[in-house]
């Protein structure tokens, strides 16, 4: 049986919007609510499901490697390839979630290596709601440290079609 | 910093993320293992946490941060095994 967040207006339902995102260096804080969202017909209101936090804070991180890397536009695709997040209580706000993450490590593949154009891999720490949730997130993005390569993806994107 | 202290570090490093693998995905762990050369037995994951482990090692080491991602974009080579990588990060450290 299927959960009803699973099925037609449960996940679907939930509506991300980003209130500010603030980059400072290694770290990235924004605040963010749902304008809409699905609630558990088995919970008396609302609590933050745990692959919406996910979504947040993978989108902030997106943004945050980007803006690190010096990039101003997602044409490409980005991939996460760990993550991990403890949620001890709930949260039970969905108006001005706070989401603050931190790059431990960054690591450089060059282009050649298992892909014909670099890659810069990330590795965070993040909170959500100042600790009420924390985790680890480590993602791939698809050039160098400073967006080289960039235009080697995107021709290779074009020719695959993908776009 | 010595070549053979080195060496021992990004073996020991080697062997850390290895750990992290379940047993039937774990790579031998020699002087000749590759790293960021065709055949590697390592995944995307792995050498993110191969770098964290070697720069934290590093740093215990010498009392300084290395930043490895801004040596791997000009010398990619170096990076190919365990060998050369030590014999490239040796005199670079000494200085």
């Amino acid at each position: 049986m299927y959960a009803p967040f699973l099925m037609s207006g449960g996940m679907g339902q939930e509506r991300i919007a980003f209130d500010w995102v603030q980059v400072t260096g290694r770290t990235a804080t924004a605040s963010c609510h749902l304008s809409d969202h699905f609630k558990s017909p088995w919970d008396f209101e609302f609590h933050l499901n745990a692959v919406t936090g996910m979504a947040m804070i993978s989108q902030l991180a997106m943004i945050h490697g980007m803006v690190v890397c010096g990039v101003d536009r997602k044409d490409f695709e980005i991939l996460m390839m760990d993550y991990q997040q403890t949620m001890p209580n709930l949260i039970r706000d969905p108006e001005g979630i706070r989401l603050a993450m931190t790059i431990v490590q960054r690591t450089v593949a060059p282009a050649g290596w298992r892909q014909p154009y670099p890659r810069t891999f990330f590795k965070w720490t993040f909170t959500v709601n100042d600790g009420t949730w924390q985790g680890a997130a480590s993602a791939a993005f698809p050039f160098g440290p400073h967006g080289e390569g960039l235009e080697l993806v995107r021709q290779h994107d074009r020719e695959q079609g993908a776009r | 910093m010595l070549e053979d202290h080195l060496r021992t570090l990004i073996l020991e490093s080697l062997q850390e993320v290895n750990q992290e693998k379940p047993i039937d995905k774990r790579f031998e762990v020699s002087d000749h293992t590759k790293l960021l050369a065709k055949g590697s037995a390592m995944d995307s994951l792995d050498y993110l946490n191969f770098s964290t482990c070697l720069e934290e090692r590093l740093f215990r080491a010498i009392g300084r941060e290395v930043d490895l991602s801004s040596l791997v974009v000009d010398h990619a080579e170096a990076f190919q095994d365990v060998t050369r990588l030590a014999g490239f990060l040796a005199p670079r450290l000494a200085q």
